[in-house]
């Protein structure tokens, strides 16, 4: 009887879901960590490269970074699973290394981290875990509203295609070319997606507020 | 407004949370890199050698000096190896040659330029196609605000859309002018970024995030253009929509190009900075599209 690999799965069981896999690696099961960054080292890349551009190497650091920036928070159990899906919380700590590595650019700096010559400090992006936690949830909340189409607020297939190329930064006449529509329509499309979001929102808690907020009040 | 969490939401801050959704649901995308080889260090041990500045063995030393997998992760516990400071040793090398080629290229690439400025003295299309070494972004004074460059991808023939994330550390008023080529005059002319289709000129940049500055781009030709961020903490420094900004646009537009127009882009920055009040810091992102 020959043995399997441990890291293969038999072929008649069902491969992981990363949600599975994030439970196992918070519970220090290093497979499971290993398989995560399989499944998602690809995609954290392109989002990298897409914002950063720059050297192999500066992505390279910046990917590794935030790897390890993970791998801490779900050791000392800062990530909590139940408050934001991996890749959620994976993506929101890249952005957090992008936003400092942009920070370090403008300080003529190309590395994210000062170094002592000895080493480098902990990034320490996810030290405030409870506010990105929070901000997981919003973003999961949203990627919820956009792909459920079991509720009373589902998009459309035009109202994704509007959104999409809205935040892309497409104005609405190059959307009107692009899907070869009226762009009073793309207009149209638009308003009632972002207030079916609203809506899908307000129907998952999250509460509406008046209040402003910056010096500056509502711009 | 809305509040998410403790994320106020207002129709902008709507729309910078769904790109959020979009990317990150990007990553769940399954496409598998630098799988683990059997040899690999787990990460306990790498984060026991390197944050604990305990020695590794000389197997394992071999094996991260040469691992790109391990020795990333060694190096981003803080893991001070030779290995690893190779690495980054090289790196500083590089970035100090960079520092220096950089104003060097450019300061050759202005005197050349600014000759051919001088005698011309109008700026057309083939003056402008002239490639510069790019400049970075400078600070003028105040607000530590910055912004970079992200090349977007072809939407039609030589168009396409270009992402500027601005990122500052603490609130501030922002307002978006372009240097930009028009197809109309075939020159390069000032323009405006608006926020939305109602003409609005001037956004406000938080600490918590980029602000996006999407601006449709082409590459034909191919000429080299210009951002220039206006920022400031009051309202009444920069016009908040596009008929208040005529008279800046004005301004701009009616100014000569500086006499190193071509060659030291800077120039630029210094005439927005006389169209608007001292109060007001600049910062400039030079752009090639290729």
């Amino acid at each position: 009887m020959s043995e399997s690999h441990p890291t293969t799965p038999p072929p008649d069981r069902e491969p992981a879901t990363l949600a599975q896999l994030t439970t196992r690696a918070c519970e220090g099961d290093e497979q499971a960590f290993e398989e995560l960054h399989r499944r998602l080292a690809g995609g954290l890349r392109r989002f990298l490269a897409r914002r950063v551009g720059g050297s192999e190497q500066v992505l390279d650091e910046l990917i590794q970074t935030a790897w390890v920036e993970v791998w801490r928070a779900m050791r000392d159990g800062r990530y909590d699973p139940e408050r934001g899906r991996i890749s959620t919380f994976l993506y929101a700590v890249g952005y957090k290394m992008v936003l400092r590595h942009f920070r370090d650019l403008q300080r003529n700096r190309e590395t994210p981290e000062p170094m002592d010559g000895e080493g480098r400090a902990p990034s320490g992006v996810v030290e405030r875990a409870d506010e990105m936690l929070a901000w997981c949830e919003s973003i999961d909340a949203l990627r919820d509203c956009l792909h459920d189409d079991t509720t009373p607020h589902k998009l459309t297939d035009e109202e994704r295609a509007v959104v999409a190329g809205v935040v892309a930064g497409e104005t609405e006449r190059a959307l009107s070319n692009r899907l070869g529509i009226a762009a009073s329509t793309v207009n149209a499309r638009k308003k009632s997606a972002f207030e079916k979001l609203r809506k899908g929102l307000a129907a998952k808690g999250f509460e509406r507020d008046v209040s402003e907020r910056g010096p500056f009040g509502r711009e | 407004m809305y509040l998410l969490g403790n994320v106020p939401v207002d129709a902008r801050q709507l729309k910078d949370l769904i790109r959020h959704a979009m990317e990150s649901g990007e990553l769940d995308d399954p496409v598998a890199e630098s799988p683990r080889g059997a040899d690999c260090l787990s990460m306990a041990r790498l984060d026991v050698t390197a944050s604990g500045g305990l020695p590794l063995a000389e197997s394992e030393r071999r094996h991260v000096a040469g691992c790109g997998l391990c020795r990333g992760r060694y190096s981003a516990f803080g893991g001070s190896d030779l290995a690893a400071r190779r690495v980054r040793a090289e790196a500083r090398g590089r970035r100090l040659m960079r520092q220096w080629s950089g104003p060097a290229a450019a300061a050759i690439a202005a005197g050349l330029v600014l000759a051919f400025g001088v005698l011309r003295g109008v700026e057309t299309k083939t003056e402008a196609v002239r490639r510069v070494a790019a400049l970075a972004p400078v600070d003028f004074r105040g607000i530590p605000v910055s912004v970079c460059h992200e090349p977007g991808q072809a939407i039609e023939g030589a168009r396409r859309i270009d992402h500027f994330p601005a990122t500052a550390e603490e609130p501030c008023l922002i307002v978006a002018v372009f240097r930009a080529w028009d197809e109309t005059c075939q020159c390069l002319l000032w323009q405006l970024h608006e926020w939305d289709d109602e003409g609005k000129t001037r956004a406000q940049l938080d600490p918590e995030g980029p602000l996006d500055i999407a601006w449709n781009v082409t590459n034909d030709p191919p000429v080299e253009q210009l951002l220039v961020l206006a920022s400031s903490r009051r309202p009444s420094d920069l016009p908040g929509y596009r008929d208040d900004a005529v008279e800046l646009l004005e301004c701009l537009n009616s100014k000569e190009p500086p006499a190193a127009a071509q060659g030291d882009l800077s120039e630029y920055a210094s005439a927005v900075s006389s169209c608007l009040p001292s109060s007001v810091t600049l910062v400039q992102q030079t752009f090639f599209v290729e």
